[in-house]
């Protein structure tokens, strides 16, 4: 039975239970508990997988079970959503990880190279919400720091054979319009894992973003 | 009246009330009653409430669930004086056949002095309102007999089953209300009654079954809180299902069961939960109060304060464990030499600062991560899950 605490700028908050417990060693120490109120605004996702699911991968489950559509709300309270995707042919499978952390939005994408959780897909997709959300402070500093001043963020992630493709782009501040895309033919050498961010021209439509991401005009930053 | 005097030293005169308990006088308001059911005059300046000692007086106390038609202060008070069609609504009304029940009950049982909240509170005086409120569970620790009325409850014998065909939650309202939970505890004399007021049995012969429907330990519903109370979260848990009209009440109604006091601030919001618990941290080291959703369940990431009784649900098993054993727990994960001994006070104090509580805790670092901490501490370890059908 335990409680797990968040360090933010010198002071502890209570953030969401993980089921495993650290072991490590354990240190007596004075800390500062905030009590008081901290006020986040909810965070909306609006996710287009379409372009993945045309690409032979399906989409197998979500954790928590709620988060089963495409759009979706996240609080204080229910942080994060897991998606798992799996291509049979390939043999791929990854999670996809949309989270809000202390008012920021975050997204992380986890294959299992060593495929241990293969075919237990909502066993991995709840895993990889305890990882995830014990990462998550180090998820939000990788995306903040593509995000600043840009309007849209890429990051490649390796699967086995192939590569995903995150796009996000933000229509506002609180609303993600997250696309998925697959590349078959990848260079993994060029594939670093982290975020990029982009300057979009705001004269772009929005539904040309969902169309292809590649054809607009970015400006990197 | 009973009055004292109070000479400033501007030699301004003010007039205060020794008692703050308003109580109905049984037999007046039934003789007005009866003389108006006939048709007879009424005296107009007889008295049917008035401020007495709740430390002394001999009084019944009514535990109910509002409805729409409840009579309030003045009403009761200025019956006599309204025009018939006035004084007939209010006679009519649910809420006065209610009042009229619980004095015959009273005067049946010998008891010349009720009160009702409906009634014996001026809600119009928001001083008076708040003081009623922080003095309510002593009021209904101190009353002879409390008649706990289950409106919706026609049989004549107490169900040991939930129904949840008759009943929402399975079993009658009065036990999912919030302010029903200090009632049930603090009176040491319960006596429970169906709608037509016939009796249906005592909290003591229903304790077991009381239990089963409240999750407050046997022992608690026979003895009351003394000896050993239990630990805050413990306490917090009996209220986790439970509802009340206002957000605030459901803070405000865990006062008296908790030990503590506070101003009402009606239109605070859920911060009176967050009130109730720094008031709790000021005058007890229980680090249970920090255990809201150890197992996972609405747990947001934010201050250390439980937004709501709710999230104390699963801890309705806790207990207080004893320095020497948590010192003895924490050896699996400390070297020996950095364990403070039980006599350490920086174990058992907290303050409350303007930066925070500041607290020694046992923490340790998830894999990884230089931010996210697993708390293995006091909070934790002083308590122990004993086996519950909760877990």
């Amino acid at each position: 039975m335990a409680i797990n605490l968040y360090l933010r700028e010198s002071n502890y908050y209570r953030c969401a239970e993980l089921d495993s417990f650290p072991e490590s060693t354990f240190q007596f120490r004075q800390v500062y508990l905030r009590y008081q109120d901290t006020f986040h605004r909810n965070a909306a996702f609006e996710i287009d997988d379409s372009a993945i699911t045309r690409n032979g991968f399906t989409y197998q489950c979500a954790y928590p079970a709620k988060f089963t559509g495409n759009t979706f709300i996240l609080t204080s309270t229910n942080p994060l959503c897991i998606k798992v995707y799996s291509n049979d042919e390939t043999g791929d499978y990854f999670a996809v990880g949309f989270g809000q952390f202390f008012g920021k939005d975050w997204i992380h994408v986890k294959s299992d190279e060593y495929r241990i959780w293969e075919s237990f897909y909502e066993e991995f997709a709840q895993e990889e919400c305890h990882h995830m959300l014990a990462s998550a402070p180090d998820h939000v500093r990788s995306m903040d720091k593509a995000r600043s001043g840009a309007r849209v963020c890429i990051m490649h992630t390796c699967l086995d054979q192939l590569a995903l493709r995150t796009c996000v782009m933000w229509k506002s501040s609180r609303e993600n319009r997250v696309k998925l895309e697959i590349l078959r033919d990848p260079s993994f050498d060029g594939i670093s894992g982290e975020w990029t961010g982009f300057d979009v021209d705001v004269s772009v439509p929005a539904h040309y973003f969902y169309n292809s991401i590649i054809d607009i005009a970015v400006h990197r930053i | 009246m009973d009055t004292i005097l109070v000479v400033g030293h501007n030699l301004r005169v003010t007039h205060m009330f020794l008692y703050s308990m308003r109580l109905i006088n049984v037999k007046a308001l039934l003789e007005r009653e009866e003389l108006m059911e006939k048709g007879k005059r009424v005296d107009r300046r007889a008295k049917v409430l008035k401020f007495c000692d709740d430390e002394v007086t001999k009084y019944a106390i009514l535990s109910h669930r509002w409805t729409e038609q409840e009579v309030d202060c003045d009403e009761i008070v200025e019956l006599a004086k309204m025009d018939k069609r006035e004084r007939d609504e209010v006679r009519q009304r649910d809420g006065y056949r209610k009042i009229l029940d619980s004095c015959k009950q009273a005067k049946k049982d010998g008891y010349e002095w009720l009160w009702v909240d409906t009634c014996c509170i001026d809600k119009r005086s928001s001083a008076e309102l708040s003081e009623a409120i922080n003095s309510m569970y002593r009021w209904y620790e101190n009353a002879r007999v409390c008649y706990a009325y289950l409106h919706d409850v026609l049989d004549s014998s107490f169900l040991v089953e939930p129904n949840n065909e008759r009943y929402a939650n399975g079993w009658p309202e009065w036990f999912s209300r919030g302010w029903t939970l200090q009632e049930m505890i603090a009176p040491s004399n319960v006596q429970f009654f169906n709608k037509e007021w016939r009796a249906i049995s005592d909290k003591r012969t229903l304790a077991r079954t009381l239990q089963k429907i409240t999750a407050v330990p046997e022992h608690i519903l026979v003895n009351g809180l003394y000896g050993d109370r239990p630990c805050v979260a413990q306490i917090m848990s009996w209220a986790s299902d439970r509802t009340t009209t206002r957000v605030e009440d459901r803070a405000y109604s865990l006062m008296g069961l908790l030990g503590v006091n506070m101003p009402m601030l009606y239109g605070e919001g859920k911060k009176a939960f967050h009130r109730l618990q720094l008031e709790i941290i000021r005058t007890s080291n229980d680090q249970s109060i920090f255990a809201w959703g150890w197992d996972g369940e609405g747990v947001r990431t934010g201050n250390i304060l439980a937004d709501d009784p709710s999230v104390f649900r699963y801890c309705s098993a806790m207990e207080l464990i004893k320095p020497d054993e948590f010192i003895k727990s924490l050896s699996l994960y400390m070297p020996e030499g950095e364990l403070p001994s039980t006599e350490d006070d920086r174990l058992g104090t907290f303050p409350i600062t303007n930066r925070g509580i500041q607290i020694w805790l046992f923490l340790c670092p998830y894999d990884g991560s230089d931010s996210v901490f697993g708390c293995h501490v006091a909070l934790i370890h002083w308590v122990h899950q004993w086996p519950s059908t909760y877990t």
